[in-house]
């Protein structure tokens, strides 16, 4: 049975990964307005140089509207071209589906990390020290989960109603103050120009946070592909 | 999720499921079913029992019921009231067993618009656990071969419904739900779709077995002739029953009144 | 019905409870000697605005929890019950946002206190809970909306403790005495007076979320009846749902 299930989840993250591949939105999308959103950081700041609590907020806040473009589109197909009937006639595992989407999203965030990660250090911190690089990159992974997981269950809720491009935003914030919040504590020390050290319950916590919305992604599963 | 014990292998057995169920129960029973869309009544009271093996046709005017009937009977929409079985499962319980056995052609392809007509099939017949030669099988049977590394969305509407009914075709369903499957097709898609999705078909396990089909559309005479009972539906309410032999054209005009 | 005969027993036990709350609060509960007016005002909303915190995270989890009931067992009036749940937690939310303001103002002669967890949790879920109904009702599938509305009472209620949890460690402490917590310091006096406020708004809350559900349900039994005695068409649909009309 769970055996079906991992085909399933597999089968549907290889069709997520085909689509993006075959026409690409989200990704070059969520790209250039990161990379736009620095670019207009360092003009707003004035020449900005931006270091501790102010980098992470940048970095964290343009991930954040960056993944709000993916949210939007997450579902869309699934609704407009009948997607979401068609899967409700096979006997795949509702549970597979929604893990798809949010396992789909959370690799579209990191393709985009690993392009605008550097984007960012480049034209706007330049300071940060190299050997803060893999703690800054386990911290932006940990984010990024949380982020696709209730991206996910947004993206989901929003795709049924009318009024779709304006709900992503309005439910997705607030459901995500908390992990920018988490995220941001942790990554401050990690941009100061001396890089300081991660507190120990960052960790926990950002990881706590992960784990709760990816029982609630799998617990409501069934509410969001039954009819 | 429970699995059906049919569904057991990777690939389901031909005519494993066929020989369990003789003929006494019905592919389809309702009783006193009864639909809401919010307050309003879309089905109202249909009571119907539906022989396995045979072909429904279901007429009626625009509004009448009929593609919710098919989406309550594919398991898309949950019955509000009355008994509602589909190949011995009761709906909306047991609606998980019915995976891929009931298969619904709809006005909409329910296709991926950005892949191609292949990449489709083959994540489709991967979901219902339907071995990839059975893509191949119905590319040829649909005439599609030549197109298959086509995006949907390039295609004609003719083509798309070709599509369409293959991928419906794909997991040798038991009950055929269709809606309106040839509507604005030219005499050529029309010929080929109706080979495909006929109650024998050479795509099938087992060719010589009839399988159950309801088929919604507007043309009397088309529908007369296949089928082997009428159903008309008029605001929600079943305004005719009988075989064709035993209707007449005033029937069919009082039901399009 | 249900719940009906619930209605009077209950608006009896919240008649007494807040007169007994209000009484203990007026006479009994001490005022803090240390100041003048402003800790006056400030004491006797010890013994409304916890209470108040306490009662609306209490109401979305319960609007979570019949959100799960709804999408487990598929009973309408689950959505329904999480509907009023969540109705009412807004009221109370927006009641404690406003007396968590003027708490803050007396004890601390601000409105606003970026340090202070509960008001910056309550800030955000009255950001979240606002687009409940903006989001149900653009969903035009009656059983759709429910479902969905059901999925979003779960993942909401999930996120209460969640949110309150990281505001905590992520606002900095700057007031020892947060608002949650005024037993420490107080008399025994002040500890009765304190529970009665949480059981007397309790009550009130569970009172009026038996009233509005009486309500909505009765109304939309008797477009039923209507419809059943004058005939489907005499009775006109309601162009926009402003609750859920499925039950």
């Amino acid at each position: 049975m769970s055996d079906r299930r991992s085909s399933d989840l597999r089968t549907l993250l290889l069709l997520e990964w085909r689509r993006e591949r075959r026409v690409p939105q989200v990704l070059p999308t969520m790209l250039l307005f990161s990379i736009g959103a620095f670019v207009l950081f360092r003009f707003g700041l004035q020449d900005g140089r931006v270091e501790g609590p102010l980098a992470a907020g940048v970095l964290l806040v343009t991930t954040l509207l960056a993944a709000l473009l993916g949210i939007g589109r997450l579902w869309a197909a699934e609704e407009e071209e009948g997607g979401l009937d068609a899967f409700r006639l096979t006997p795949a595992s509702p549970t597979a589906l929604v893990l798809a989407k949010a396992l789909a999203l959370w690799t579209f965030l990191l393709a985009l990390h690993v392009v605008a990660v550097p984007a960012f250090l480049f034209l706007l911190a330049p300071h940060v020290d190299v050997a803060a690089l893999p703690r800054l990159a386990a911290v932006l992974v940990l984010t990024d989960l949380g982020i696709a997981v209730v991206g996910t269950l947004v993206g989901a809720v929003a795709a049924v109603a009318r009024s779709r491009e304006l709900l992503v935003p309005l439910m997705a914030v607030p459901l995500l103050i908390p992990a920018v919040a988490i995220a941001s504590e942790a990554l401050a020390p990690l941009l100061e120009r001396d890089a300081g050290s991660i507190e120990p319950r960052w960790w926990l916590v950002l990881a706590l946070y992960d784990a709760v919305f990816v029982a609630v992604a799998w617990a409501v599963s069934d509410g969001i592909v039954e009819d | 999720m429970s699995v059906p014990p049919t569904d057991a292998g990777a690939v389901r057995a031909p005519g494993a499921s066929r020989g369990a169920d003789p003929g006494p129960d019905p592919a389809v029973a309702l009783d006193g079913l009864v639909r809401r869309r919010g307050e309003r009544l879309v089905l109202r009271d249909v009571t119907l029992d539906v022989a396995a093996g045979t072909t429904l046709a279901l007429l009626g005017p625009n509004g009448a019921g009929k593609s919710t009937l098919l989406r309550v009977l594919a398991g898309l929409l949950r019955p509000s009231r009355g008994g509602c079985r589909v190949l011995g499962h009761e709906l909306p319980r047991d609606r998980r067993a019915l995976g891929g056995r009931v298969a619904y052609l709809a006005h909409e392809p329910m296709l991926y618009r950005d892949l191609t007509v292949r990449q489709n099939l083959e994540h489709r017949a991967r979901l219902l656990r339907v071995a990839p030669a059975r893509v191949e099988a119905l590319l040829e049977a649909t005439g599609l071969e030549r197109r298959a590394g086509f995006p949907v969305q390039a295609l004609s509407r003719g083509l798309t419904q070709r599509a369409a009914a293959a991928a419906t075709m794909l997991a040798d369903p038991d009950l055929l739900l269709l809606d309106e499957p040839l509507a604005n097709l030219d005499p050529t898609a029309t010929a080929r779709l109706r080979d495909l999705l006929a109650p024998t078909s050479p795509t099938a396990a087992d060719p010589t077995r009839a399988r159950t089909r309801i088929v919604a559309g507007h043309d009397p005479d088309a529908a007369l002739a296949e089928a082997d009972l009428v159903l008309g539906l008029r605001d929600g309410r079943v305004a005719l029953l009988a075989p064709p032999s035993a209707i007449t054209d005033v029937e069919i005009g009082e039901l399009y009144r | 019905m249900p719940h009906t005969r619930r209605l009077v027993p209950l608006t009896i036990a919240t008649v007494v409870a807040c007169v007994v709350w209000i009484a203990v609060v007026v006479l009994v509960a001490p005022t803090q000697q240390v100041a003048g007016v402003d800790e006056g005002v400030r004491s006797k909303l010890t013994f409304l605005h916890p209470a108040l915190a306490i009662i609306t995270i209490a109401a979305f989890i319960v609007g979570g929890v019949f959100g799960w009931r709804h999408l487990s067992h598929d009973r309408p009036l689950d959505d329904l019950r999480a509907y009023v749940a969540i109705h009412l937690g807004q009221v109370f939310c927006v009641m404690a946002l406003v007396t968590g303001a003027i708490w803050g103002k007396a004890a601390w002669g601000v409105w606003w206190d970026w340090g202070e967890p509960v008001l910056v949790s309550f800030l955000i879920m009255f950001l979240l809970y606002a687009t409940y109904q903006p989001m149900r009702f653009a969903i035009e599938d009656p059983e759709r909306q429910a479902r969905t509305a059901s999925v979003f009472a779960v993942t909401a209620g999930i996120f209460t403790p969640v949110c309150f949890g990281v505001a905590r460690l992520t606002t900095n402490f700057l007031h020892p005495q947060p608002l949650n917590d005024p037993g420490g310091s107080f008399g025994a006096e002040a500890g009765l007076a304190f529970v009665l406020s949480i059981v007397a708004i309790g009550i009130l809350f569970i009172t009026l979320w038996h009233l509005e559900l009486v309500a909505k349900a009765t109304r939309i039994r008797l477009r039923r009846v209507q419809r059943d005695v004058e005939g489907e068409e005499a009775v006109p649909l309601v162009a926009r749902a402003s609750s859920p009309v499925t039950l």
